[in-house]
């Protein structure tokens, strides 16, 4: 059966799991053991007037039926095969899928991949029917692997609907902006809210995705609130009642229309009656350009957005260094400075020419989206690292980026509009950088229109006229200037910039780049790359956002300004280094370092003064007169006064001593007692690598015996996983590990630490650093 | 709370003005992150029976008419949060951990039926009371509702989540009708 989304009313059934009432096995199951029972709810709802009946499939994954005799082909087909039966010629069926009842990385511990291939699977086995709901999604990773499968495994329509709290969020924080965004990207035929609340509730974010939305909008609302009475849970709506508000949506813009949790066929039935003669309003194309990521979306209006620049190697000696030492935590602390520096966007470009490109960079978007809300910009050269790059973020990425080559934009193209992206268009062709304004707008015209012909619209795309340093030609930032007015009013397309670039090659570079960023966004500029971390430019734009009445009240710059000149006045205070670590003020580490490297070498410095200073902070620890974030606090100058000694020592090698794998063990994801290891051994000179959390037993020794190294240490939190401890050093043993194990965590012992052969039980990280300085010295 | 969060830190006696300033301010980034949320079931002692194993949760239900398994949990945000702090300030990010371990279990304590005293939870890990219950006991209340989520080694998700058997006495209820 064909079906009209957006043109005619829709209604799909109502609650299956209502109707079955607690059952102790898993409703699926009954497609195959009592078919009768499914077959007449479908009978049911169909009489109600429902033109779309669901397939008894929501948790028919292979998670969820793992417990059951069943294989998902099985209880699938059977499914499929009793709502075909029943719904004739009368009904459409949509297959239902449901979450997998297990969390994604980095939340959980399942990768895309695996939820992926368990809705391909589901998908795959629901041949013959007419449309797919995948619906009840918490998660917008986890729905994006769905919608993903059902695009690759299925070519019949594709409705997605989510289910929100009371402030409008998933479980995992995207609010509705960030969905419609995600799903209008992916290229969903209809997408909507279900379960979760009732109608009443629903009205408040129905508006919102009417304001926001440019596909067609279902709504399949619980019959009101849950209200436990008697242990029985119960709702609190009238099918009567029920019926109106659905009314109520019907006529104001609403699309399809269902129930969910609490919902009976006498809901349905009331439903269509009253629906039954709405004709639905036409759909209105939105004009927003939108990027988004875990949580709130960023949309592209008249205030302009920062970009963060620093997580770039060009450059950038220690970036560079991080790259190649895979310090994947260095590169996410950059993330997360320019993040409370007030970026709104993060650039990720992770080229080096010795590195996997394409591995790094799927690595850093995953462990930068473990931490940073923000939308991420993906900055490659790399059509295939850009295209994967777009495949594993979560959201709806900018991706930077396209140029009027031909060859580029038959890489590009594709990508965006399988993906749903938006994406930077640079104003150059075969014919290299126009010089005029008038060839840049030429190049951005043909883009723009080739990018039309392969389906994506031009609020999708961003346009970069160029930033070429000032110093090359003097009517070069005029010109892109120029450029940058005509593009952003005249053909009415969002722009971006490199700033920086302007002042290439000139001395005092931040002077020039803040007065050109200045011009840039009085010009029209959407979107600036630059560097957060400078006061001065975040200046210009909390100075540029009051200046145009676009920072209410004054409230960000007196919020980010405030604080300045008490700032400057503490850092006059003359403290020395030691007393500064013991104090723990982090903030003046760097500079006192610096100043004293003028003295001592890197070498002495750390252990004639830093050392003596932690070991101090230490015995206070151990007497119980400081506690740990007191200690960590001082850890944490440390580190940041070895920055300043690795910048000096000509190989940031030389005060690294020994070498220590540390892991938190597979099945374990709790890893702050590993972290705070890992930042005092650290601050012993200690080089650590660490393999981070849950990680397998064939890792760690691998990676032991490749490395040659001196320690493994181990961590595991709970009682079952200390089980995957011991394998791992029965693995080491076997595999004839030369070097220490030590073991730590809350509920390991000496004892045990003992059983299961280990060399040392670290109760604390101050007695970890004890043994490696035995081991390593 | 704050008394709470500075015991998980170990800190004994008087915090120093720098250090309890650091776990106000984490307070707080929890309390703006946190979103929490409960769910619970009641059930008859009968229907209870599958999940009472073992003596300890057996001696703690003993007088009950009712038994209700309640789960409450902070949401992700707060795990983030978390992981963000070890990315670049260890030492506030233990300290928040702290904070959101006092800020759980006060939400716990607030959302008692009934408003009975915290001693009368037990968890699955007390006693003799097996761990491997959690996957069941989370099912069995729709805990996937509010987002709580138990690992292959039992571990909660959101890791800030705590799952609670409260013994539910007649003089409990007739308490409430007053």
């Amino acid at each position: 059966m064909k079906l009209a989304f957006g043109k005619t009313l829709l209604f799909i059934d109502g609650a299956m799991g209502t109707l079955l009432g607690d059952t102790a096995v898993l409703p699926e199951t009954f497609s195959i053991t009592d078919p009768e029972k499914i077959r007449n709810i479908h009978k049911q709802y169909l009489d109600a007037g429902a033109n779309i009946l669901t397939t008894n499939t929501f948790g028919a994954n292979r998670f969820k039926l793992s417990g059951t005799e069943y294989s998902v082909s099985e209880i699938v087909s059977a499914s499929v095969s009793l709502a075909k039966e029943v719904a004739g010629e009368r009904a459409a069926v949509t297959l239902d899928v449901g979450p997998l009842g297990t969390l994604l990385k980095p939340i959980g511990t399942l990768s895309f991949d695996d939820a992926y291939d368990a809705f391909a699977e589901l998908i795959r086995a629901g041949q013959g029917v007419d449309m797919i709901s995948i619906e009840t999604m918490t998660d917008t990773y986890e729905l994006k692997a769905a919608v993903l499968a059902a695009k690759e495994n299925a070519s019949v329509p594709i409705l997605a609907t989510v289910s929100i709290d009371e402030n409008g969020r998933l479980l995992t924080g995207a609010n509705l902006a960030s969905v419609v965004s995600l799903l209008e990207g992916l290229g969903v035929d209809a997408l909507g809210l279900n379960c979760g609340l009732g109608p009443v509730q629903f009205k408040k974010y129905f508006d919102e995705l009417r304001d926001i939305s440019s596909t067609p909008i279902a709504l399949l609302p619980n019959a009101g609130l849950p209200k436990i009475i008697n242990g029985k849970t119960t709702y609190d709506l009238s099918a009567e009642e029920f019926a109106v508000y659905m009314q109520y949506f019907a006529s104001s813009g609403a699309h399809i229309l269902g129930g969910c949790c609490g919902t009976t066929p006498e809901h349905i039935r009331l439903m269509t009656d009253k629906c039954k003669n709405i004709v639905p309003l036409p759909i209105v194309e939105k004009s927003r350009t939108v990027v988004s990521a875990y949580g709130d979306a960023v949309v592209l209006e008249k205030t302009p957005v920062i970009i963060g620049e620093r997580i770039n190697p060009t450059g950038k000696k220690r970036f560079k260094e991080a790259l190649r030492n895979q310090e994947i935590s260095y590169i996410i602390g950059e993330g997360i400075e320019q993040e409370s520096a007030g970026a709104h966007i993060l650039d990720v470009n992770v080229g080096l020419p010795e590195i996997n490109e394409k591995e790094m960079m799927i690595r850093v978007v995953e462990e930068l989206q473990s931490v940073i809300r923000l939308p991420l910009q993906i900055d490659t050269g790399d059509y295939e690292t850009m295209e994967q790059a777009a495949r594993y973020y979560n959201g709806k990425p900018l991706l930077n980026s396209v140029n009027g080559k031909k060859d580029a934009m038959e890489k590009v193209f594709p990508i965006v509009k399988k993906y749903g992206g938006v994406v930077v268009a640079l104003t150059l062709d075969e014919n290299g950088i126009p010089t005029s304004a008038e060839g840049r707008i030429e190049i951005a015209k043909k883009i723009i229109n080739t990018a039309e012909t392969y389906g994506i619209s031009k609020k999708n795309i961003i346009i970069d006229p160029l930033t070429l340093s000032v110093s090359a030609g003097e009517e070069g930032a005029n010109e892109t200037l120029r450029a940058l007015r005509y593009i952003r009013e005249e053909l009415g397309v969002h722009t971006v910039l490199g700033v920086s670039n302007i002042s290439f090659g000139l001395p005092d570079r931040e002077t020039l780049n803040a007065a050109f960023f200045a011009l840039a966004l009085e010009n029209g500029l959407s979107a600036g790359i630059i560097n957060p971390k400078s006061f001065r430019m975040m200046g210009v734009y909390n100075s540029y956002c009051v200046l145009r009445g676009l920072d209410a009240g004054c409230k960000n710059y007196i919020e980010k300004h405030a604080e300045v000149k008490k700032e400057d006045t503490q850092s006059n205070t003359e403290l020395s280094l030691s007393d500064i670590i013991i104090k723990g003020n982090k903030s003046l580490a760097y500079a006192a370092a610096d100043a004293l490297l003028k003295t001592y070498s890197p070498l002495d410095l750390v252990e004639e003064i830093m050392i003596p200073a932690l070991d101090e902070v230490g015995k206070g620890f151990e007497c119980g007169k400081v506690f740990l974030p007191q200690l960590l606090a001082s850890a944490e100058t440390v580190k940041t006064a070895f920055d300043a000694v690795k910048n000096q020592a000509i190989d940031g090698e030389t005060v690294k001593k020994g070498k220590i794998i540390l892991a938190t063990v597979y099945g374990d994801i709790h890893d702050i007692g590993k972290n705070i290891v890992k930042l005092l051994l650290e601050n012993y000179g200690f080089l650590v690598l660490d393999l981070g959390k849950d990680v397998k037993s064939d890792i760690i020794v691998d990676t032991a015996i490749t490395e040659n190294a001196d320690i493994v240490a181990l961590s595991a939190l709970m009682t079952t996983t200390v089980g995957s401890m011991k394998e791992t050093i029965l693995k080491l043993k076997e595999a004839n590990f030369k070097g220490k194990i030590m073991v730590g965590g809350a509920v390991l012992t000496e004892d045990y630490a003992k059983s299961i052969c280990a060399d040392f039980y670290g109760k604390d990280a101050l007695s970890a650093v004890e043994f490696a300085k035995k081991c390593i010295g | 709370m704050i008394r709470d969060a500075l015991r998980f830190l170990g800190v004994q006696g008087e915090a120093d003005p720098k250090l309890l300033r650091l776990v106000l301010d984490c307070m707080e980034i929890i309390r703006n992150n946190a979103s929490p949320k409960s769910v619970y079931k009641r059930f008859t002692p009968e229907g209870f029976n599958c999940f009472a194993k073992g003596n300890d949760i057996k001696n703690h239900i003993k007088d009950a008419v009712f038994i209700d398994v309640m789960a409450v949990t902070l949401g992700h945000g707060v795990d983030l949060e978390i992981k963000k702090a070890q990315g670049i300030d260890m030492a506030k990010a233990v300290t928040l951990d702290a904070c959101a371990s006092a800020y759980v279990e006060d939400y716990f304590d607030k959302n008692m039926p009934y408003n009975l005293p915290s001693y009368l939870r037990f968890s699955p890990g007390y006693g003799d009371y097996p761990l491997s219950l959690q996957p069941a006991l989370l099912h069995a209340i729709g805990a996937e509702k509010i987002g709580i989520h138990a690992l292959e080694s039992f571990m909660l998700l959101p890791t800030k989540s705590v799952t609670a058997v409260i013994p539910i006495k007649e003089e409990d209820r007739k308490e409430e009708s007053k």
